[in-house]
């Protein structure tokens, strides 16, 4: 049976991790639930969470709903999905889900993205990722959680069935009907929409969302095919290697 | 003192066969959006006056049609040829024999239909400026000067227009102003149709120069923008048998509850209630007003929140950084 870690970067009280988690219990999985005891939006890839005893502290947490282990670790998204990935939480996870993260992460700024940095983690570190996202805007009027779940559920046999190494960026349209929506392949918009931390953890500062769709025409792009109410997907790959500048590289 | 004023530049004539049987039946009855709406209103128990033009021989039976259904009628009567369409409709579906789009209104014409406008407005609860079906009839300046007005005059204007000849109304200024959401897509306000696009387009609607701004999507919720509340207001998603004249019959109930000086959640409200029977059977500019109170029961308003959420673009951020004192 296949093992993943659901984790996201909004905390381990989010409504859409508690979402995700469900779907993937539905679907047969072996799922551990481990995600940052606190908002953690706009960190990226960062491994910050060790404490100064050099020790990375956790706490069980009963969710309702949900029964499997959780924990609510204090520490990075994306440290969680790398010491899950060498074993921290038992079997190492297929696969880390990471979400369903409040506001989009389109775009090449999801390189900056907790959601997107944590699935990325997943496929760097042998095994693979899906970063999920609603898209709730500024004015949401109900947050489709559960919607948004199913249709990332239809997207988790597909990803366990891929190569090690596979990573995917999921964004829903905060709408009802979004289950019935079919994943469209999307190019990464120049900047795109990605969530940030605003205040310190813990002190409901506002939401910030750092957004810059000028420029933004091309219409297979994650940005235009969002904002048209369509559900998108884009693989995507973290750091790697290319060519060195011609006059610095020898041949 | 008539409840409701409209302008309607130009009802058509519209003829249309109908029936499955060989023949069928020809209906011979005035139209056009403010024609609609005026029909609606009667409906609702309101007193209806129309100023527009009526132009030889179909404007001269379209005159008498209205003036048949108790609208009162305040011509501007010319020669030439009047807006008419002629509709097959035996098949089941539209077919168009002959749509005409009527001679355009000359200075003469329009100074005498302003003056009108401005002359029975004063006995008036509220106007609505309506458009006519055709492009090219008149300036869509005319909608601005008007606006002023009639505003100036005292007198609440209420437009259902879109693109160039709304843009010319919001600049005279209005107190109400109604469109779709197809309408935004059409003039770019808008791409998608999320809630945050939709309440976006109708806060520039309202700085343009409206005190409020209805935004209709169709089935989905419509978006009230009045002042600086934000609302949505849903009424129960109908099967439809007919769309068409929807947007009329909000506009419809909401002035005629707004002639009655009910509030304008309550006006939108009815609305709303209006619209949607208005989808469910045959025939614009018709409903029951006790079906349309009964599912006013099941509208529901709710606030759009801000939800404490801030989008910066990269710039400023960038210009937000500050050096502290120690
Ligand atoms: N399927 C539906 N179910 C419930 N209500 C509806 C439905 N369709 C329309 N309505 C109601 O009618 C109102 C107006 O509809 P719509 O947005 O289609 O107007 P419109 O495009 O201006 O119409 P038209 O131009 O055809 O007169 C909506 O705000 C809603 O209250
Ligand atoms: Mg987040």
């Amino acid at each position: 049976m296949s093992t993943v870690l659901i984790t996201n970067d909004d905390g381990i009280d989010s409504p859409g991790l508690h979402a995700l988690a469900a779907v993937a219990i539905d679907e047969g999985l072996e799922v551990v639930v481990a995600a940052p005891a606190s908002e953690a939006s706009g960190s990226s890839a960062s491994i910050i969470g060790a404490d100064h005893d050099g020790h990375v502290h956790m706490s069980r947490r009963e969710i309702a709903g949900l029964d499997v282990p959780c924990y609510a670790v204090r520490a990075a998204p994306a440290l969680i999905a790398l010491i899950a990935a060498h074993g921290a939480f038992g079997d190492v996870p297929d696969a880390v889900l990471s979400g369903i993260n409040r506001g989009a992460n389109i775009g090449h700024a999801v390189l900056h993205s907790g959601t997107v940095g944590a699935a990325l983690t997943g496929g760097s570190s042998g095994g693979r990722g899906l970063a999920v996202s609603l898209d709730v805007g500024m004015h949401p009027v109900a947050h489709e959680w559960d919607a948004a779940a199913a249709l990332a559920r239809g997207i988790l046999r597909p990803l366990l069935a891929a190569v090690p190494g596979t990573v995917l960026n999921l964004n829903v349209p905060n709408r009802a009907d979004a289950a019935g929506l079919r994943p469209e392949p999307a190019t990464l918009a120049p900047f795109g929409i990605v969530q940030t931390t605003a205040a310190e953890a813990g002190e409901g500062g506002v939401r910030l969302t750092v957004a810059d769709l000028e420029g933004e025409h091309d219409e297979r792009s994650d940005a235009s095919l969002l904002a048209a109410g369509r559900a998108t997907l884009t693989a995507i790959t973290a750091v790697g290697e290319t060519a060195l500048p011609d006059g610095l590289s020898r041949s | 003192m008539t409840d409701v004023l409209i302008f309607a530049p130009a009802p058509l004539l519209t003829v249309t066969l109908e029936g499955d049987h060989p023949g069928g039946d020809l209906h011979v009855h005035s139209g056009g959006q403010g024609v609609w709406q005026a029909r609606m209103l009667r409906t609702l128990g309101r007193t209806v006056a129309i100023v527009g033009s009526f132009t030889g021989e179909s404007g001269r039976v379209v005159q008498h049609l209205l003036g048949d259904e108790g609208i009162e009628v305040h011509p501007v009567v010319r020669t030439g040829r009047g807006p008419a369409y002629v509709h097959d409709r035996r098949t089941g579906q539209r077919t168009v024999v002959a749509e005409l789009a009527g001679d355009p209104l000359s200075r003469h014409d329009l100074d005498e239909l302003y003056a009108a406008v401005l002359r029975e407005a004063m006995a008036a609860r509220i106007v609505i400026l309506s458009g006519p079906a055709d492009e090219g009839i008149l300036p869509d300046d005319v909608y601005r000067r008007l606006a002023a007005d009639l505003r100036a005059e005292g007198v609440p204007v209420v437009v259902d227009l879109a693109g160039a000849r709304l843009e010319a109304a919001l600049a005279g200024g209005v107190t109400l102003a109604k469109v779709s959401d197809a309408e935004l897509r059409e003039a770019r306000e808008i791409r998608g149709d999320s809630v945050d696009e939709v309440v976006a387009a109708g806060r520039r609607l309202r700085d343009a120069g409206a005190r409020s701004v209805v935004i209709t999507r169709a089935g989905e919720p419509l978006v009230l923008i009045d002042g600086e509340h934000a609302r949505l207001v849903r009424v129960p998603r109908m099967q439809e048998v007919d769309p068409n004249g929807a947007g009329d019959s909000l506009l419809a109930a909401v002035v005629s509850a707004l002639a009655e000086d009910r509030s304008l959640l309550e006006a939108i409200a009815l609305g709303a209630a209006a619209g949607a029977l208005n989808v469910t059977r045959h025939g614009l500019g018709t409903g029951d007003p006790e079906a349309i109170h009964r599912l006013r029961a099941r509208v529901t308003v709710e606030e759009v929140g801000d939800d404490d959420a801030q989008v910066v673009t990269p710039d400023q951020l960038a210009a937000r950084a500050e050096v502290d004192d120690r």
